[in-house]
């Protein structure tokens, strides 16, 4: 992945480094017409796809794991609703930011474009410090890797999570450096697009866990105390799971 | 025919799509804010317990959207990235709904558990 | 001279005084050992993959011809189990991860930019680091094996003379003994040692290079091609290549889940694949699920045999049409049928668990995904037989192996659909009747491509020809080694023989079988020598080969054999599929009934038909021609420089794994909670990401560059 990233910076040229190599702004067309950085960058996130599948999979399936062993802490014990959702608004508007900084450079404005990347990644590094508090406190409140199921699934999906985020945070504050190098300009702001599309791949993957792993409740009891009472629609879960035929 | 439409060569060039302005970047972000804060109300509230899953999922859904169409610009931009991206969401989709499927159970029974072993 | 610079027809120097800002001088050398490092061309990548291919190929042969000697006769004490363990998980994982799918590399990266008419891959840096990190990958997962040579070495002592090391030796026995789809829970901490540490790191780093390749060759086919070549026109050999990496790019990140998982359980503690923990000697009950590692390997593994099978698919397709002078028969319904069994193939990973009792639901359900996988795969077949009715059939060496394909794989395809069938899959399951069936697929399949592929495209490679007497022998000593090796395996299995048992009892009768199958492989073995001597025979008798010594039809024809590094002087302009015959016969006889028309009817219905928006495709290419004739005759042909950044970041990712995989106290000093040696990786890693980004891919061209003059 770090990879794809990293010769993604190499700022010549749609079609990849051959066919175009001093860096002038013309673009050779590709058989296509598609930019093959912006190709290769759709192809690592459609397989990242499968990344993502395969943790959130089991997160799914061990999460009740937990429960059903009576082995704690649970999801509703832990869980801050309100806290996690100010992180989720931190990830979303850094999406916002990342398409300004796109639209600076697409004007020629490389101060524009410095400034919403470095607040892109400001709001990113928040995002990832919210993370390690979130994880801290967790653990203080017992849930650990080994605690039960639940505490690792939850950690290894939204680890990797994280660890997407600082990838993009570095590959950021790189496109910055470049920046005050001189290495953007406007005719080449396909290596912000590129970056931009990884960005907000890392934020729908967050709206994904925000709601599949935070908002739904799956388990038949919730025993939390701060946690609401969501009987009723553990029931529909239920009933949707009781109808599968498996 | 569809598998020759992503060879044949695009008469759209990257720089000719009208990227959207700003303004409307700003008014998708309030939106998505907007549902969010809707999931958490969806979340907290009593009454809205009996449609919670399936409102969370179809709220998530929607902001999955704006953000690709919008933000990752698929909605403005060639039709055969929306594609590839679309092809590699349905095969993941299906084989973990699937796995999942299959894994999940209501009850899980681990039989006699052996309390020591012998090394 | 900083730059590689070929003259183009009519090529201007070209002044540009910008420089590059790398900070490890760009390696200028084209011959000797630095510049096989350094490079990123593709047709030297491709060879690298070749030869590390054909090692491993060797190495994994030779461990099979180990388990068959064991099994040559009753009760055999050639081997112990624990050995006759290591020995079929380092066979089945070398033979799938570091023999087949880099021979498959060596192909697409030497074949695919030829045949679309390109001068490299979209992405020649990292490509390169694909075949570093290739290479780190199969060091990681074969250094238990080289760490264990001293015991064995006594092992061997000891059988020979009685001889017993009356001291401690170096490192111990810790070759993984999991079988090579590493089953839960014996790679648990419980049941399992550091081997599987090696194993589960040096295959997730095999997918690494795998999945920067795909990549890498997805965006190669659909960006790079030549001007005119539309998808419908591309050889289907690059068709295959273009399925194959959409494959891997969707079917690896299942299995590099299930190892992240799986690395956690073992080195953090947690039992995602085990329903107990080991917790001071006590057994406590977590609700983790080995059947999770099952549906993640298959989701990945399933997908993974058709990724080892389509290129050898691809292959062929170009091998029988050349030698039956005909053109592919039903070339776009060829094409749907890779992507169709590409597209099934995510649909039946369940197969391989039947036995496991997911429920008739599940059963029922893949069993039928299963089953359709024949329709495709069953259209290709006919397809080729197609293809050489009526054709002007030469059957040179490479047409041998491609028709040996068509014949052996139709046997694996049959007892594929029989393991379909729940109820004979669970007879079936784990005995000798499923190594046949895969070795049928695996063998008959894609190791005949494979070699139907190193003959056909020889020439081309290294400008030499192969001599076609000891090709022919070759082939027929494999032919009948391979038969004789795989198809008694059919019986042992009906007879019940279990697999991956270390020994069978005197008394059970399949020593008969056994004894025919192990000789088998020993002419198996005599076959590869055969090929190694007409190898080195070619190459000592230096017989040049012609650019287009099978009158192919692809463009790779079109150009000398060896290639110039710049692949064609003049990018190609294509105008119909079969592009040579066309140009060397006209669109009559060769190119007849391909373009636009109808390619297959049945009972007068018409299946496959395409309509080329042709008008369109046709000046747009020649705008796009245009275009790039132009750029060469400005600056002449521009090749990406080599580069030393995609070798050190490999590097640096090999040593940042060996840094967690060591656990000698004396090399594993911790700083901030992080190996040393890992540590000291992954900034060498960093560093060699950061040189990358910052290096232009090619240097400008100077004014004072001679024009034309390559040092």
């Amino acid at each position: 992945m770090a990879t794809t990233v990293v010769e993604l910076q190499t700022a010549h040229g749609s079609g990849g480094d051959i066919g175009h190599a001093d860096g002038h702004a013309e673009h050779p067309p590709s058989s296509t017409g598609m930019d093959s950085r912006k190709l290769i960058m759709w192809a690592f996130l459609a397989s990242d796809t499968m990344f993502f599948g395969s943790l959130i999979g089991t997160y799914i399936i061990y999460r009740g794991r937990a429960e059903a062993l009576g082995v704690g802490p649970f999801p509703f014990d832990i869980f801050d609703i309100p806290y996690t959702s100010v992180s989720a608004f931190v990830l979303l508007m850094s999406s916002l930011t990342m398409v300004l900084a796109l639209g600076a450079i697409q004007r020629g404005n490389q101060r524009g474009l410095r400034v919403w990347l470095l607040a892109t990644a400001l709001l990113g590094a928040i995002f990832v410090g919210g993370q390690y508090f979130e994880f801290t406190l967790f653990a203080s409140e017992g849930l650990t890797l080994t605690s039960n199921m639940f505490g690792a699934s939850f950690y290894v999906l939204t680890g990797f999570h994280g660890a997407h985020v600082t990838i993009g945070v570095i590959w950021l504050l790189t496109l910055v450096w470049m920046s005050l190098r001189g290495g953007i300009s406007q005719e080449n702001s396909m290596v912000v697009e590129v970056a931009g599309l990884y960005w907000h791949f890392v934020d729908i993957v967050w709206i994904v866990i925000f709601t599949l792993v935070y908002l739904i409740p799956y388990e038949e009891v919730a025993t939390g105390e701060g946690a609401p009472a969501v009987e009723h629609s553990m029931n529909l879960l239920a009933r949707l799971g009781a109808a599968l035929p498996f | 025919m569809a598998i020759d439409n992503i060879g044949a060569p695009s008469r759209e060039l990257e720089h000719e799509h009208e990227h959207p302005g700003s303004d409307l970047y700003i008014r998708v972000a309030i939106v998505l804010t907007i549902v969010t804060a809707i999931e958490v109300v969806v979340y907290y509230v009593e009454a809205f317990r009996g449609f919670l899953v399936p409102a969370l999922i179809v709220l998530s859904v929607g902001k999955f959207f704006a953000v690709v169409g919008y933000f990752m610009h698929l909605k403005f931009d060639d039709k055969r990235f929306a594609w590839m991206f679309a092809a590699g969401l349905v095969i993941s989709l299906s084989v973990f709904i699937a796995a999942t499927a299959m894994m999940w159970s209501d009850e899980y029974y681990l039989g006699d558990v052996p309390t020591t072993i012998e090394q | 001279m900083a730059s590689v610079v070929y003259p183009a027809p009519h090529a201007q120097p070209h002044g540009d005084t910008s420089r590059g800002t790398a900070t490890v001088a760009r390696p200028k050398s084209q011959t000797g050992l630095r510049s096989w490092l350094t490079t990123i061309d593709h047709k030297r990548i491709g060879i690298m993959y070749g030869v590390s291919a054909f090692l491993f190929f060797m190495l994994g042969g030779f461990e099979a011809l180990l388990i068959r000697v064991q099994l040559a006769r009753p009760e055999n004490t050639f081997v112990d189990a624990q050995r006759y363990n290591e020995l079929f998980t380092m066979h089945g994982t070398t033979m799938v991860f570091l023999a087949l799918m880099p021979m498959a590399s060596a192909f697409f990266n030497y074949v695919v930019p030829l045949q679309i008419g390109a001068r490299d891959v979209a992405f020649p840096r990292l490509n390169a680091f694909s075949l570093w990190t290739f290479v780190a990958g199969a060091i990681i997962l074969n250094l238990p094996v080289l760490a264990s040579l001293p015991s064995t070495l006594a092992y061997i002592l000891g059988q020979l003379f009685g001889w017993v090391p009356q001291f401690t030796l170096p490192f111990g026995n810790f070759v993984p003994d999991q079988g090579w789809y590493g089953y839960a829970p014996l790679t648990t901490p419980l049941f399992s040692g550091k081997e599987i540490d090696f194993w589960a790191f040096g295959i997730q780093v095999l997918g690494i290079a795998s999945l920067a390749a795909s990549f890498n060759f997805i965006v190669t086919i659909f960006n790079m091609r030549a001007p005119g070549m539309t998808m419908m026109r591309m050889p289907i050999f690059t068709w295959s290549t273009l399925i194959t990496s959409i494959l891997i790019a969707m079917a690896f990140p299942a299995v590099t889940i299930a190892l992240v998982l799986l690395s956690f359980d073992r080195l953090a503690g947690t039992s995602f694949f085990s329903p107990y923990n080991l917790v001071d000697g006590q057994l406590i009950a977590t609700g983790g699920d080995p059947l999770l590692w099952q549906h993640l390997f298959w989701i990945f593994g399933h997908p993974e045999v058709y990724i080892l099978i389509l290129p050898a698919f691809g292959i062929v397709s170009e091998v029988i049409p050349v030698f039956a002078r005909k053109p592919l028969f039903g070339y776009a319904v060829m094409v749907y049928a890779i992507a169709a069994i590409a597209f099934l193939g995510f649909g039946v990973w369940v197969h391989h668990m039947f036995v496991t009792g997911l429920g008739p639901t599940p059963d029922a359900v893949f069993s039928a995904s299963t089953m359709l996988i024949a329709i495709p795969t069953g259209v290709k077949i006919l397809n080729w037989t197609a293809t050489m009715w009526g054709g002007s059939l030469r059957f040179s060496t490479p047409m041998l192996f491609a028709v040996g394909l068509v014949s052996q794989f139709v046997i694996g395809g049959l007892s594929g659909v029989m393991h379909a069938v729940v109820p004979v899959d669970s007879q079936q399951n784990d005995t000798y009747f499923v190594v046949a069936h895969f070795h049928y697929v695996l063998f008959g399949g894609t190791v005949f491509a494979i070699f139907a592929g190193l003959y056909y495209w020889w020439p081309k490679i290294f400008g030499k020809v192969l001599s076609e007497r000891l090709g022919k022998l070759h082939f027929w000593l494999t032919f009948a080694g391979f038969n004789l090796t795989f198809f008694p395996m059919h019986f042992l299995g009906l007879a019940g023989m279990p697999r991956r048992y270390w020994s069978y009892g005197a008394e059970s009768g399949l020593w008969f079988w056994n004894i025919i199958v192990s000789a088998g492989a020993l002419l198996i073995a005599a076959s590869v020598w055969v090929f190694l001597y007409n190898v080195l025979e070619s190459h000592k008798r230096d017989r040049k080969a012609p650019a287009d010594p099978w009158d192919g039809a692809t463009l790779e024809w079109a150009i000398p054999s060896p290639p110039p590094v710049y692949n064609f002087r003049e990018i190609p302009i294509v105008t119909h599929r079969d592009q040579l015959w066309v140009e060397k016969y006209g669109p009559g006889d060769h190119a007849h009934g391909q373009e636009d028309e109808l390619d297959v009817t049945i009972a007068g219905a018409k299946v496959g038909g395409m309509t080329v928006p042709d008008e369109q495709a046709g000046e747009q290419a020649a705008q796009r021609a245009e275009t790039l004739h132009a750029e060469d005759d400005a600056h002449g042909i521009h090749l990406p420089n080599p580069s030393w950044y995609p070798l050190i970041s490999s590097v640096g990712l090999l040593v940042l794994v060996l840094g967690i995989l060591i656990d000698n106290p004396h090399l594993q000093v911790l700083f901030l909670g992080i190996p040393l040696i890992s540590l000291v990786g992954a900034v060498v890693m960093i560093l060699g990401f950061y040189g990358w980004a910052f290096e232009p891919a090619s240097d400008p061209v100077h004014s004072d560059a001679g024009m034309g003059s390559a040092h």
